[in-house]
């Protein structure tokens, strides 16, 4: 049971981080692998100053937001620039300029040696932590993200996104500012994985850079491309699936020494099967 | 020092050169970023080390069976994986996932097939040469003679033959040199085997310096892709030079730095390259 | 696409709810190690030596005649923090193991709640040094002390007369802080030096090594995890400096034993020679860096459950480890430290036929 529910844990954090990404990747036709860099800096930032300077999960986590919304808005100005694959490539390079910063700005995040003692996070005096509590927490925002997408998805907002997906020339030929846009919706993306990352850093309790990688930012793409672009039902798919992996094969009883390559297989499989037979992935609406 | 300086910029962008050459040739007829281009890279020097170490055959044969199987891979998947979702309306993000796809595959299958220890392929490649002033592994000096005389060559055959007029008619618009009668997959086979070729001649080149592991080709792809970028298509001259001026910006940030920020310094020259001239350094004509 | 789904869910729910496996042996109960390793990555190698040294406990305990019979579970975390602690999960939730094995603090520290509230024991080999924080109640650690390393090194210097050496590390886990602290220590004693730490993605050595001969070193000391070790060992030679006066942590963990011939290895905690012989016989690894870690740590913990009236106890187990973790180990003296880390003393070593020596201090 126990196993069961930091299983689910993990899940309502893939899933936040699917949801925020697919606005961006599948509603905006944007696609990104910058989003381990927020995730990362989410964490960091709850880990810092929750363990170095005494502040609470909350506070925390709002710094760490309104830290990925500034580099976000930076960021995405110069990421508007770029189109379709070029996009893709030059976010991959942000992921790997972030970690860089997180692995040798040592003063800041201690390196490689990491910070641990993260604390989970209180509400009115209740401390949330037992997993059940976390899990619940955890559940709520993928809820909130989960309905925000929906929201947005379904708002003018949500329309405009959609057309300079489908046709930027033609978009702004109507009047739509889509540079705003972009930026707009990138930026949110990034704070919404930058939640995340602090729930991620408050359950772990101990993280450092190996964990936002670009290797992560491709991961959560998978999990999108597989589950469905422009879909919240396919964010949360994707996020389940790929998560329910890897532990469906430690029950097989394969070797230990081959497990992970044949999880990294069965990715790669699963990535080529979708851009050949189903490119907007199971339950998506969009086709990169 | 500055001539150790120089000497390592010659070395390590002849390195670059390569693979950015052979990302551009192929760019030419299939045009995105194409990550099993890296797969490539790790089968030129995995096909040597399990030639030679598990089959026993001597090293030389075993180098050009290896270079051959690249040449052929690359045509292979550009026929049938690549082309084909081309044909199908396949966007280059459709195409970049799915050799995102593939490149998963072929990283895992040769981590399954040979384990993840690191491999170095032996023998008097790895042995010093001395050239007066300086020394270096013999691989190296091998690295920078082969980097300008595939530029050399390859400058030839795309701005030079009518082959190469074919290919860039081909770049150009790829409907147009169909109605005009250019058979557009021949050109394409033979554009892939050459750069497969390269890049298989990369990958053993590698082997031989800085050994096998099995996630060596991305890194090195990545170079080489911005190394390409940076010094702008339309002409060979982008990629070749492209690529020493990476290697100069990494090393001068080593210089006087540390390394531990090469990454970063190689990434962000790049990504104000691609903001300020998109073009490149060294375009000849728009695109 | 709905159904595949649903199958996926119910293999997952199944196995979470599946029984424990057969008891094997009639007669003994089943005791489980749930040891969580890099059995892929660049740490392969090392936890290759945590697995011999694990499974050489095994074998000498039971030559004792033990009460239960012990079993163990191998679970590849890849050397990284975050794929701790699902693993730690399964482990203990799937196999029901009774308690858990780690390498390095970060691991560690992921699994020590973990292993913490659901009542079992933790014991993390470790590069981790006595000034540590404690990793948890139900946690003890164990390596060789930064005092040891650094009389050790020291010695090494002193006696070569060396008073310049430039030190190189990895940008991971607690390498790169470790020789910083280590270049401190050499830097009040007067022996010149410089500290640079390189990404572990780095592959190119040429420039760095440059700069420092050019500055007048001719000694390094290394401290990396393969294939950067073979890379920069290979390096160094090929810039013509001599194996002697190569110095490191952990060098012996690349995977081309014929690189360290000569080659100055300080640290770890490999054991005894005769042990060292065994391991690499027995169990066909070529490097036993960490091997006596684990040896001392699994069979203390064996001793626990042998000795305690409820294996399910952990409050007796760790009454029991804490009253006999001083000892003499394979690792050297071991010392139980209030921080909950079992101290040993490095060494320092030479390769000579493809195979460590110990030298003298």
């Amino acid at each position: 049971m126990e196993y069961l529910i930091n299983l689910g844990i993990l899940f309502c954090i893939y899933a936040m981080l699917a949801l925020s990404l697919n606005m961006v990747v599948g509603l905006s036709g944007l696609v990104s692998l910058a989003h381990a860099a927020f995730y990362g800096i989410g964490a960091y930032a709850v880990a810092i100053l929750m363990t170095m300077h005494g502040f609470g999960f909350w506070s925390s986590m709002l710094a760490g937001v309104v830290l990925n919304g500034i580099t976000a808005f930076a960021v995405g100005k110069i990421l508007s620039k770029f189109k379709g694959d070029y996009y893709a490539i030059v976010s991959a390079g942000l992921s790997v300029i972030v970690f860089s910063v997180l692995l040798n700005f040592k003063s800041l995040t201690k390196g490689p040696l990491g910070i641990y003692g993260i604390g989970k996070p209180s509400v009115a005096g209740f401390h949330f932590s037992s997993s059940l509590s976390f899990l619940a927490l955890a559940f709520v925002f993928v809820v909130l993200f989960y309905a925000l997408f929906v929201l947005i998805d379904k708002s003018s907002f949500g329309r405009a996104l959609k057309g300079l997906r489908e046709d930027e020339v033609l978009t702004v030929s109507l009047g739509y500012k889509t540079t705003k846009y972009k930026s707009l919706i990138f930026t949110l993306s990034a704070m919404m994985a930058g939640v995340a990352g602090s729930f991620f850093a408050s359950y772990i309790a101990f993280i450092d850079p190996t964990s936002f990688q670009l290797a992560e930012g491709i991961f959560f793409f998978t999990m999108i491309t597989v589950g469905g672009l422009s879909s919240a039902f396919g964010s949360v798919v994707g996020a389940a699936l790929l998560l329910i992996l890897p532990e469906a094969l430690r029950f097989l009883g394969l070797p230990y020494e081959t497990a992970a390559q044949l999880q990294q297989l069965i990715y790669g499989a699963l990535l080529v099967m979708m851009m050949a037979f189903r490119p907007q992935g199971l339950f998506g609406k969009f086709k990169v | 020092m500055l001539l150790v300086l120089l000497i390592n910029i010659l070395i390590v962008g002849a390195g670059y050169g390569l693979i950015a050459i052979a990302f551009a040739v192929m760019s030419s007829v299939s045009p995105f970023f194409n990550l099993t281009l890296g797969s490539i890279i790790a089968f030129g020097a995995y096909g040597t080390y399990g030639l030679t170490e598990y089959a026993h055959l001597p090293m030389a044969v075993a180098i050009v069976i290896s270079i051959a199987f690249c040449a052929c891979a690359a045509a292979l998947l550009e026929r049938f994986v690549y082309t084909p979702l081309r044909t199908r309306g396949a966007s280059s993000m459709v195409l970049l996932v799915a050799s995102l796809g593939l490149y998963t595959i072929f990283e895992a299958s040769i981590h399954l097939a040979f384990g993840p220890q690191y491999q170095i392929l032996g023998g008097a490649l790895g042995q010093n040469m001395n050239l007066g002033i300086f020394s270096m592994p013999k691989v190296q000096f091998i690295t920078i003679v082969a980097d300008f005389i595939v530029f050399g060559l390859v400058n030839l055959l795309l701005f030079h033959t009518f082959f190469g007029k074919m290919v860039r008619a081909l770049n150009d618009s790829a409907k147009l040199a169909n109605i005009t009668g250019l058979n557009n997959n021949k050109i394409i086979l033979i554009v892939s085997m050459l750069s497969g070729l390269i890049l298989g001649l990369s990958g053993v080149l590698t082997g031989f310096d800085t050994g096998l592991e099995p996630t060596m080709g991305f890194n090195l792809l990545f170079k080489g892709m911005i190394g390409a970028i940076i010094g702008g298509s339309g002409s060979l001259y982008g990629p070749f030079l492209g690529a020493f001026f990476l290697a100069a910006a990494e090393n001068v940030g080593v210089m006087l730095w540390a390394s531990e920020w090469r990454d970063l310094v190689a990434f962000v020259i790049f990504i104000i390259f691609l903001i300020f001239r998109p073009q490149g350094i060294f375009q000849r004509k728009e695109k | 696409m709905k159904k595949l789904i649903l199958i996926l869910g119910c293999v997952l729910a199944l196995s979470a709810c599946k029984e424990e496996n057969k008891q094997q042996g009639k007669e003994k109960p089943v005791v489980k190690i749930g040891a969580i390793l890099p059995l892929t990555g660049g740490a392969a190698a090392l936890g290759a030596s945590l697995k011999a040294g694990t499974m050489a406990a095994l074998e000498d305990k039971e030559k004792e005649g033990l009460k239960y019979h012990y079993k163990v579970v191998f679970e590849d975390n890849q050397h990284m923090p975050a794929k701790t602690a699902p693993a730690a999960n399964k482990l203990i939730a799937s196999d029901k193991v009774n308690m858990l094995l780690t390498f390095t603090t970060g691991p560690g520290r992921v699994a020590a709640p973990i292993a913490e509230s659901a009542g079992l024991l933790q014991m993390c080999a470790t590069l981790e040094n006595e000034f540590a924080e404690p990793m948890g109640k139900t946690t003890f650690f164990q390596g060789p002390t930064v005092q040891s390393y650094q009389r050790i090194l020291l010695s090494a210097l002193e006696k070569r007369g060396i008073k310049k050496i430039a030190m190189l590390a990895a940008n991971v886990g607690v390498a790169c802080s470790g020789t910083e602290a280590l270049s401190k220590m050499l830097s009040q004693k007067d022996i010149e030096n410089e500290v640079e730490c390189f990404n572990p993605s780095d592959r190119d050595f040429r420039l760095p090594i440059q700069k420092y001969v050019k500055e007048g070193y001719e000694y390094f000391y290394l401290q990396f995890f393969p294939p950067q070790t073979d890379i920069l060992v290979r390096e160094l030679k090929a810039q013509n400096i001599a194996p002697e006066h190569i110095f490191g942590s952990g060098i012996d963990t690349g995977s081309d034993v014929s690189l360290f011939e000569n080659i100055n290895h300080v640290g770890g905690s490999s054991g005894t020679q005769a042990f060292i012989d065994r391991l690499m016989a027995e169990y066909k690894i070529d490097n036993v860096y960490m091997a006596a870690s684990s040896y001392d740590l699994i069979g203390l913990a064996i001793d626990a459950f042998e000795n305690a009236r409820d294996i399910k106890n952990i409050d007796e187990i760790v009454a029991y480890i804490k009253a006999h973790a001083t000892r003499k180990c394979e690792s050297g003296d071991c010392r139980l430290l209030e921080n909950g880390f079992i101290a040993n003393e490095a060494e320092w070593r030479t390769y000579i036929g493809g195979k460590p020596v110990a030298l003298e201090e």
